[in-house]
């Protein structure tokens, strides 16, 4: 009994760690996923994750570090230029934002790939560890991810509680709110750079292709529920909340199965749960 | 160069045609990422048919992996007819769903067989010319030369047997369906086409690196042309040029060859977009400062006639500019004769 | 008079987009307590000339005056009423949240609306007769309350000089009626209201003054003076019946 007891807490110690870990990263990623929607930037989240994974890769390689704060700030760095090479190019090009986003998606991504076949050759075992982060693996989330995550978690809640009448009004009616004087430009910067952050902290549970469903899934399903803007973000939350933790457990008790993938099953089908039975929209 | 080299290259040319024609397409109509969803979604039926026939090979897997990207973009045009989400939204949301149930099938039971996830996203092009055809003993050659030619021949065979459908639709789908052209049935047949050239490649380039074959070339393209014969020419040309140097750079530095092609791609891309004669970022910066230099000694002249001779105070107040920039335009209107200056004055000749 | 007795003073102002000049040379010093029409064919400038007002386009050339001051220190003196169609209207809000919208000005930063912006949204949604469904979601509304609601929203901003771009368009005869009379009750409060007008036939019974744009100044003064056939024909180039 004695040696089975230790060896209990300290599952029963990881499975609480990593499910506190995944649940915090639902919540805050619908709430950033929210205004994501409302400003219908869901496919750049789509883009913006697959760029973060040459950033990723390649602050890996410069400094074989492990440490989780490194590593997200490499994918924010390569987030931040794919953003403004995207802003850049939709400003001076008659190429249309879509085709653009898709480029920017498939090259970043693909420069990725061939960091991470550099890091392949090194005579280092962490390849599976940046394989994570494009399949996404809750269960290797460690107490500094956990950590990290809320850390960026705190600081995301608290600037769109602290700004919410103004993020309210920027995302339904920006020209408006540069009359009342509002720095909409900034507000710009800092959503994206918050977007950014929660896209490279939410990677190594969800994976590069699933990013964009975590955080927008939630949001699209309360939607069918709610139009009042209060209600919509904490449902969201919640929905984001229960789905990470579900999908983290399923993953784990189906054991070969990576995190993203079960939490993105489980947030599509309360999507399309809400989709078919609420009542608002239904054709009269 | 050895044979294995050779097949490898001649592989990823016939990967990058066949995969260049429905992006050119794809960019037209405004569906870019339909690619990048499409190449994602397939994997279920690809999937399902490999656990009923057990063959990697088999010809099924295309027709499992069609029927499931076809089934994406009904869902997604659905969800968005019934104006519960908007257009980004569905498909930022149908085909995660697609993919994460084509993994977990995956995991579940296919884990030890040749079907892996790695193989999935990333390709594995350096294997292809291992894998060979066999029938009745005798070796065909590598397995992804006839498939990827085949689909390459598909590809441009349809082109030019649909050109004018295609380019009619995409320009003008009401004056089309007029004509008795069906622009839903082009449609769903550029989405088939599609799903069809992205599972094969999948094999060979992954998921993601098929995207940048699509769309990549013809954005290149479109920034030299608009027209539609010169921009399948180029983006034919520019996905050839991404393929081979793409695959020098992979063999001289040991690394992912897929990978080297998408960077490949956006370097052209970036050159392109720095060197384009029209909307080039050189271009646009010479072409924009004489431009606007011009508009403004206008806008200088048609002041002076409303208010005969000004000091540069003066007309720079007016104007609102700041005081030095307001004398540089003066002096270029002097230099082109159209101001002259008297004293501290300056006045329009007549 | 002197610049800072007129609401708005325009001096030599050129806009472009694509180094094309979508706006030449206007010049147009305008009076407080009338009700100004903007009219002028498609691509004219119009509503390049309310955006440049408010500083949401930058100009070549040229400079605005708000009662003599430049417009980042009078802000708060100037109400924009949007086009219709330049927001989702499926926008998770309610009417009242999109009314408390144009205090926002007043609250400043980090604050919550007190009693006094909670009483101003309620007189506003009278004066448009939006009351009965302050609660309701915006998308619930017809196109015509729909504008109302952006009217309302300009009100609370308690401001002296108003623009609306195209207010007209596609609402109810109701809205229409409601809005005139609004309008002319500012103004012969001493408001000024500049208006982006596209239906030449009302413009002389809505309006005191015209402005009429066709990328240059065409003709600008009050509507007996200056709306005739000849100014008309100058601006839109065909013959127009009025």
């Amino acid at each position: 009994m004695n040696s089975y007891f230790p060896e209990f807490i300290r599952l029963y110690y990881t499975s609480c760690l990593v499910m506190l870990g995944t649940c915090m990263l639902g919540i805050f990623s619908a709430c950033v996923g929210t205004f994501v929607l409302l400003r219908r930037q869901s496919l750049l989240c789509d883009a913006l994750s697959h760029a973060a994974l040459p950033g990723i890769a390649c602050i890996f390689l410069l400094t074989y570090s492990k440490n989780p704060a490194v590593l997200v700030a490499g994918g924010a760095i390569s987030g931040t230029i794919s953003i403004l090479l995207i802003k850049g190019i939709t400003a001076r090009t008659p190429l249309a934002t879509d085709t653009i986003l898709g480029i920017m998606l498939a090259v970043f991504f693909g420069c990725g790939l061939v960091i991470m076949t550099e890091i392949q050759k090194k005579p280092i075992s962490e390849q599976a560890m940046l394989n994570k982060f494009i399949f996404g693996n809750a269960s290797t989330l460690l107490p500094a991810d956990i950590a990290l995550i809320a850390l960026i978690g705190f600081l995301v809640i608290s600037c769109i509680i602290l700004c919410w009448k103004e993020f309210q009004l920027i995302t339904f009616d920006a020209p408006f709110a540069r009359t009342l004087g509002y720095p909409v430009y900034l507000f710009d910067i800092v959503f994206t750079l918050l977007l950014i952050l929660t896209i490279s902290i939410g990677l190594q549970t969800v994976g590069v292709i699933l990013m964009s469903s975590m955080l927008i899934a939630p949001a699209a399903a309360a939607r069918q529920w709610t139009q009042q803007f209060k209600q919509l973000i904490i449902l969201a939350g919640a929905i984001g909340a229960c789905a990470s933790m579900s999908g983290t457990f399923l993953s784990s008790y189906l054991h070969h199965v990576p995190t993203g993938p079960m939490i993105v099953i489980v947030l599509s089908s309360i999507v399309f749960f809400s989709l078919l039975f609420s009542s608002r929209y239904k054709p009269t | 160069m050895n044979t294995a080299q050779s097949l490898i290259i001649i592989i990823t040319l016939l990967t990058s045609l066949a995969a260049t024609l429905p992006g050119i397409f794809l960019m037209l109509r405004g569906v870019a990422l339909l690619s990048d969803a499409i190449s994602h979604a397939v994997l279920p039926g690809m999937v399902i048919m490999f656990l009923y026939t057990n063959q990697l090979e088999s010809p099924l897997l295309i027709f499992g992996a069609s029927l499931a990207g076809l089934l994406t973009v009904l869902c997604t045009e659905r969800i968005i007819q019934s104006k519960q989400l908007n257009k980004d939204a569905a498909i930022g949301l149908v085909f995660p769903l697609f993919f994460s149930v084509g993994i977990l099938l995956i995991s579940l039971y296919a884990r030890t067989i040749h079907l892996d996830m790695d193989t999935v996203i990333l390709g594995e092009v350096a294997f292809t010319p291992f894998n060979r055809l066999v029938i009745n003993g005798i070796d065909y050659g590598p397995y992804a030369i006839w498939i990827m030619g085949s689909i390459a021949l598909l590809n441009t065979l349809l082109l030019m047997l649909c050109y004018k459908e295609l380019v009619l639709t995409t320009f003008d789908a009401p004056f089309a369906r007029i004509v008795g052209i069906s622009p839903t049935s082009i449609y769903y047949g550029l989405m088939l086409i599609t799903s069809i050239t992205t599972v094969s490649a999948l094999n060979i380039v992954g998921s993601t690196v098929v995207v940048a074959l699509m769309l990549a070339p013809a954005g290149t393209a479109y920034l030299l042309s608009k027209q539609i014969k010169p921009l399948i020419g180029l983006s034919i040309l520019f996905g050839a040029a991404a393929t081979l140097s793409g695959y020098t750079f992979a063999h001289m530095y040991n690394v992912s060859i897929a990978g080297s092609i998408a960077c490949m791609s956006g370097l052209l891309f970036a050159l392109v977009i720095i060197l384009a004669p029209n909307y080039g970022l050189c271009a646009q910066l010479i072409y924009s400062r004489t431009t606007m230099r011009n508009l403004r000694i206008k806008i200088v002249c048609e002041y002076l006639v409303k208010n005969n001779a000004q000091e540069s105070s003066t007309i720079a107040h007016a104007l609102g500019w700041q005081l030095d920039d307001t004398q540089a335009i003066l002096s270029a209107a002097e230099q082109q004769k159209l101001v002259i200056k008297s004293a501290n004055y300056y006045s329009v000749i007549q | 008079m002197l610049m800072s007795e007129f609401a708005v003073s325009i001096n030599n102002l050129t806009v472009a987009y694509n180094n094309k000049p979508v706006l030449w040379n206007i010049n147009a010093h305008i009076p407080s307590g009338i009700l100004l029409a903007v009219a002028g064919p498609n691509g004219a400038g119009k509503t390049t000339l309310i955006k440049s007002i408010l500083e949401l386009v930058k100009p070549v050339a040229g400079t605005i005056q708000i009662f003599g001051s430049p417009y980042a220190h009078q802000r708060n003196q100037i109400a924009y009423v949007p086009q219709r169609m330049s927001v989702d209207w499926q926008f998770p809000i309610t009417v009242f949240d999109a009314v408390m919208m144009g205090r926002y000005g007043n609250i400043g930063w980090f604050k919550r609306p007190g009693d006094a912006d909670i009483i101003a949204v309620h007189t506003a949604l009278q004066h448009v007769g939006l009351t009965p469904y302050a609660q309701c979601h915006i998308s619930e509304l017809s196109g015509g309350q729909q504008q109302r609601i952006f009217l309302a929203r300009a009100l609370v901003q308690e401001a002296s000089i108003y623009l609306l771009d195209e207010p007209f368009i596609g609402v109810d005869s109701v809205t229409e009626n409601t809005t005139v009379l609004l309008l002319k009750k500012l103004r012969d409060q001493g408001k000024t209201i500049i208006v982006v007008h596209h239906d030449l036939q009302t413009i002389r019974k809505y309006f005191d003054w015209v402005l009429l744009l066709n990328v240059e100044r065409i003709a600008y003064g009050t509507v007996e003076q200056v709306f005739t056939p000849e100014t008309v024909t100058a601006a839109f180039g065909t013959a127009m019946q009025l």
